[in-house]
Order: structure tokens, then sequence, then C-alpha cells
């Protein structure tokens, strides 16, 4: 890789203040996203993806304490005071959330809600905000700009929100886009439509984007790097085509098995057994143990240490299923 | 409209139907327009299409939840008529539903015994003491997956995969013939949505009952439905065996629909996308109302509503470019 990092995140552990103590939601999270590079997260519900992404915006709810280093453009984010993030946030790092019906405001205008952060974060006038605004809407492709910009949320379909959203966030040119599933609310036709956009974009623009999504499916059309969070923790990091289409960790490989696409028509899908752990309930050990059909003895015990395998992938799992024995379904049970 | 080879009485029949909300001072909005579907007995027939198409709208009209502007819903030949308020009849206590949001359909500070006890005595009218009433929920808990010592607990304690499951169970408590399921699996994380589409196929290959299963996720429905039906803007455009709408669709918006699900693996590339959005549905294109997005669309098609054209036997679409297929080697 020889694009340099835009940003660095190193052992990045996050704890978050609960009714029984702290407990930690995110759990030595280490990547980085060079320029115009995609890195994907996937995880399920607890896995700490979200948290991870508000970590870098400085968006973790009270209380929460955070140790290790994200390091943006080589500057640590982690520790700035709220003016200086201030700066950072939204003027280099932008956030598009999952839901454009509720980050966007419902009773004002789209042009006082897209010129509004310009104006305040470059010094802008307000018809130079107002040029920056038609200029976005127009690269996320929304039809005639100048008179959306004089309508509101509700006039727009779910598809078209979203694309406003996008182009709030990149108003003030980021460097990093981060995308907190940005698909999951819609249809799979306006959804291709949204991913070929955030592709454009880094080609076009050199903006990173780091796209949180559970959907594999998602994950492997527009991401460069896939990092697989389980229970706080990395489980898998690497190429998406590699990590996708040969997974090491049992996670991964139970993730992509219980895909409906992945097992033969008419043969039933093979879920991963369980659900994932929450904070209370993690349990010891490796913390997919539990779930694992390749679990040992050992598993319960040792928390794997991430390591490098071949091809400058990192693995926490200290069973490789490659070289393993084939794992035995029926033990698991169900169809 | 399709029938299974097997050609058995349906279960649900719903024919013809128009469904259209009021609006105050305008025309109301059609939401649903001359829809017909039939579920038989130990069939899944997948609901397809986007949001706002009226896949939903169908599903509550299907167990009368909604009514019907137009045409009929019949359950084992008997209309069923919107009931509003009102108990619903024991007649159409074997035709259930199950919603998307598990936390939503369950009562968060019953405990789970209680709430399947309860589905167990309204929904079959059986009179049972509390032990019979905990044999029953437990078996059912069995049933789905869970353990039956769960019953003391409450739906927050978890998970929405186990929820959903619960909620599932709690439609199984009142023995149902047939089931409407509006996309009991799009808010769950990726690894329980797998476990619940199996366990709704394994409910409908083992007790027999039919399910209209209502998604928007194509995958899914390809897995588990054995005949798909696709709506777009309130209108069917496709209905027929799952296999071949597959592998051959013979709407431009089904071949559409389907190349738009991205593929994981290798890496893929980027899926086909389809121009546009989904239309205002209170102010239709003219003609074939998916001619302003349709990649074929020609002259005829702003003006022409196209009927439904037989490809092949069970096998409708609604283009005008739709032909019989003649049956060659397969």
């Amino acid at each position: 890789m020889t694009r340099a990092p835009v940003l660095e995140v190193d052992n990045l552990t996050v704890a978050l203040r609960t009714a029984r103590g702290m407990r930690r939601a995110v759990d030595g999270v280490s990547f980085t996203i060079g320029e115009g590079e995609i890195l994907g997260v996937a995880g399920e519900s607890g896995s700490g993806k979200t948290i991870t992404a508000l970590s870098l915006l400085g968006l973790l709810p009270i209380g929460a304490r955070t140790s290790g280093s994200v390091r943006f453009q080589g500057r640590e984010l982690l520790g700035l005071s709220r003016k200086e993030l201030r700066e950072v946030r939204g003027k280099q790092v932008a956030l598009v959330s999952q839901d454009p019906a509720t980050s966007l405001h419902p009773l004002l205008r789209i042009d006082v809600q897209m010129t509004e952060h310009v104006r305040a974060h470059l010094g802008f006038s307000k018809e130079q905000a107002r040029q920056r605004a038609i200029e976005m809407l127009d690269a996320v492709r929304i039809p005639d700009p100048e008179s959306a910009l004089l309508s509101h949320p509700h006039q727009f379909s779910g598809g078209m929100r979203q694309r406003i959203a996008i182009a709030m966030a990149l108003a003030c040119e980021p460097r990093l886009l981060v995308a907190d599933e940005p698909t999951t609310a819609l249809d799979v036709t306006v959804q291709a439509g949204i991913l070929r956009l955030l592709d454009q974009l880094r080609r076009e623009r050199g903006v990173s984007v780091m796209i949180i999504t559970h959907d594999l499916g998602v994950m492997s059309t527009v991401s460069d790097q896939i990092c697989v969070l389980y229970g706080g923790k990395v489980a898998e990091y690497g190429v998406t085509g590699s990590v996708l289409g040969q997974p090491r960790h049992p996670y991964t490989e139970g993730l992509m098995r219980s895909l409906p696409s992945a097992s033969q028509a008419g043969s039933p899908m093979v879920p991963i057994q369980g659900a994932p752990p929450s904070l209370d309930t993690m349990p010891g050990g490796c913390a997919f143990h539990p779930r694992c059909i390749w679990a040992r003895d050992s598993c319960r015990l040792v928390v794997p240490t991430l390591r490098v395998v071949e091809g400058g992938r990192w693995l926490a799992c200290d069973i490789d299923p490659l070289h393993g024995r084939e794992p035995d379904l029926a033990e698991v049970g169900e169809i | 409209m399709s029938v299974l080879p097997g050609n058995a009485a349906p279960l649900l029949a719903v024919e013809d139907v128009d469904v259209a909300y009021p609006r105050r001072g305008q025309a109301p909005v059609r939401a649903v327009i001359g829809a017909s579907i039939t579920v038989a007995a130990g069939e899944i027939v997948g609901l397809v299409g986007e949001s706002g198409c009226g896949k939903s709208t169908l599903g509550r009209a299907a167990v009368g939840l909604v009514a019907a502007t137009a045409g009929q819903v019949r359950y084992r030949g008997e209309v069923v008529e919107a009931m509003g308020r009102a108990t619903r009849p024991p007649r159409l206590r074997s035709l259930q539903m199950v919603f998307q949001d598990p936390y939503a359909s369950l009562n968060p500070r019953r405990r789970i015994g209680r709430q399947l006890a309860d589905a167990i005595r309204l929904g079959t009218g059986a009179k049972l003491d509390d032990a019979e009433a905990g044999a029953r929920v437990a078996a059912l808990l069995e049933r789905v997956g869970l353990s039956a010592n769960i019953a003391h607990r409450y739906p927050h304690e978890f998970s929405g995969g186990q929820c959903q499951r619960i909620a599932i169970a709690r439609v199984l408590a009142t023995d149902p013939a047939c089931v409407v399921a509006d996309e009991p699996i799009s808010s769950l994380d990726a690894s329980a949505q797998a476990q619940i589409a199996n366990l709704l196929a394994g409910i409908v290959a083992g007790s027999g009952l039919g399910m209209l299963f209502i998604s928007h996720d194509l995958s899914v429905v390809r897995k588990i439905a054995h005949r798909t039906v696709v709506m777009y803007l309130g209108r069917i455009v496709e209905s027929g065996v799952t296999g071949p709408i597959w592998h051959e669709p013979a709407h431009p918006y089904t071949r559409a629909l389907i190349a738009a699900v991205p593929v994981p693996g290798a890496r893929s590339g980027l899926a086909a996308e389809l121009p546009g959005d989904v239309p205002n549905p209170a102010r239709p294109p003219s003609g074939c109302r998916f001619h302003p997005r349709c990649p074929e669309a020609f002259d005829r098609c702003r003006i022409e509503d196209p009927p439904p054209v037989e490809v092949e036997p069970g096998w409708q679409s609604r283009c005008l470019l739709a032909r019989p297929r003649v049956a060659g080697p397969k």
C-alpha cells in the first residue's frame, strides 16, 4: 500500500458506563485507511462497530473512557478539546448515518441545512455556500439542485434524502467519510446507486471512506479492505476479496455460510447458532467460542492474539479452519 | 391467478383486491390495484418489491387489518372482512401475522410465558389450567428453538432474533393454518436472519401451513419461497414459480431487482443500478407504471396499462413485451 494512511487507529479501547459498571465495547481495535480507500467494518449488534465510528468523531456517550490512539492525517484525535474537535468534525471527518429521515432536520429547508456548516467551517459567504451546496447536490446526482435547495426533506424519497445527507457531509470537502449503515434503510435498487456514488467519490475526489455494514454483499462490492469485528475485537482484517473469498476466522466463515446466496439452491442456509453477546454477557476466552463450530477447550480460556497470517491479513483465532478438520455441522443441530 | 402444480385448493385467496387510502380533500392513494395472490397449504409465497410498492398493505389486507376497497380476500373459502376494532371471529383465528419488529409486537411488561399462555387461551379457546398452559408454552418455546426455562423472563432480556422466535411461538400458539409474515427478518442481525428464515421454512415444511412471506430481501425469498410475486407501485408485475423467475425473469422490473442485489464473495463489482426512484403512488405514471424507469420502454408503454400475459402456465408478467414461451428442452 503506497497511499499514505489518512486514518490510523491503533489499539483503540473504549469503555462505556453501564448499569453494571464500566464495560469494554471496543477492545484493542486497530486498522488504517489510506487515501481514496474504502474500509468496510462488519459486525453484528454489540460488535463495537458503531462505537468505533463515534470515537473517530468524538461523539462517544458521556462517561466513556478511551485508550489507544486515533490519528487522522497524523494528528491525534483522542483527547482533543471540544473546540479542537469541532474543527475536525464535519469539516475533515464527516458522518453519514443510517437513517436519512432522522439525520435531516424535518422543518428546515435543504439550503439552510446545507450551508450552515459550510459558512461556519470555511468562512464562506452566503452566496459562496449556496454555490457549494448546488455543486454538491449535483455531484450526488440530485436533479435540479437549485429547486432542491428550496425544498424540505419530506419532499424527497428515502434514496434522495440519503444522497442529500451525503452531499451535506461532503460540502466541506472532508478527507474521511464515516458511513454508518448508509444503505440499510434503502431498497436494493437505490442502494446500488448510493454505493456507486461512494465509489465515484473516492476515485474522483480521493475521499477515504469507512463504511459500516452487516451486509457482506455491500461490503464485497465497494470495500478494498474489510475489518470484521466481534465482541469489540478484531476477528479478521484484510483485503476484502481474499477475506470474504477465503475466510480464515470461523465467524467470518459462518457469516458467509449463512448468506442465502452462498449455499446451493434448495438447500437451507446454515446460520451461526446463538446470538451475539452483549456487554454484560461477554464470554471469557475467545468471545466467539460459544457459537463456534471449531471451538476447543482452550478457546474457552485463552483470548486469541491478533496475528498476521499470509497476505498481510490479520486473524484472531488460534484454530485455523483451513488446516483443521471438517466442522461437525450436525453437532450444532438445526436444519 | 397462478396455481401450484398440485392444483390444491388455495388456503388464502386474494382476489383482484384494491386498497385505497383516503386523503382529505384529495383523491385517495391507490396503494394496491387489482392484486391477486393465492397461498396453498404447505407453500411459501414470497412477495417482493421496493418500499412503498404496497406489499405491506397487501399483506395487511390479506389478514383483514385493512379493508379492501374492491375485490375480496377469501380464507378457506370464506370472505375475510376487515375487522376494525371488533374481535376476530373464531374462523379467522388460524390466519395469523408475524410483524417486522419483534420488540414492538411483544408486550414489554408481561413475562414471555404469560404472553404465550394468553395466545393459547385466546387463540384456540382452550380452557387450560396453569400447569397445562405451562406445558404447552414449554413445547412452543422448544418448537422455535428456545429453552423452555425462559418462560419467566421479559422480552427486553432477549436479542432481536430471540424475540422474533418468541413472536413466532406466539403465532404458533393459535395453531395457525396460514401465516402472513411481513418483513420478519429485516430488522435482525445477519446471523439471526438466516436462523429465522430457516425456522419459518422448517415450520411450513413440518406443519403444512401456508405462508405469505413479504420481504425486500430477494435472496432470502429465492431461498425459501416456492413461488414469488413481484410488486411495483401497487401492481403485481410478475408472479410464478421462484426458480424459473430467477433464472429468466419475464418482466424488466424483476430483472432490475435481481441485478441490483450485491453478491458477496470475491470482489464482484458494483451491482446494476435502476435509475430513478419509485414514483409517488399518489401520482402514478400513465400507461405501464414502470415505464419511466424501464430500460426497454417504448411508445406504447406510456399509454397502455399492460394486461397480465401468461408466459408459462402459472407464470404471469404484466409487460407489453412478454410473450408466451414455447416449452422447449430444459
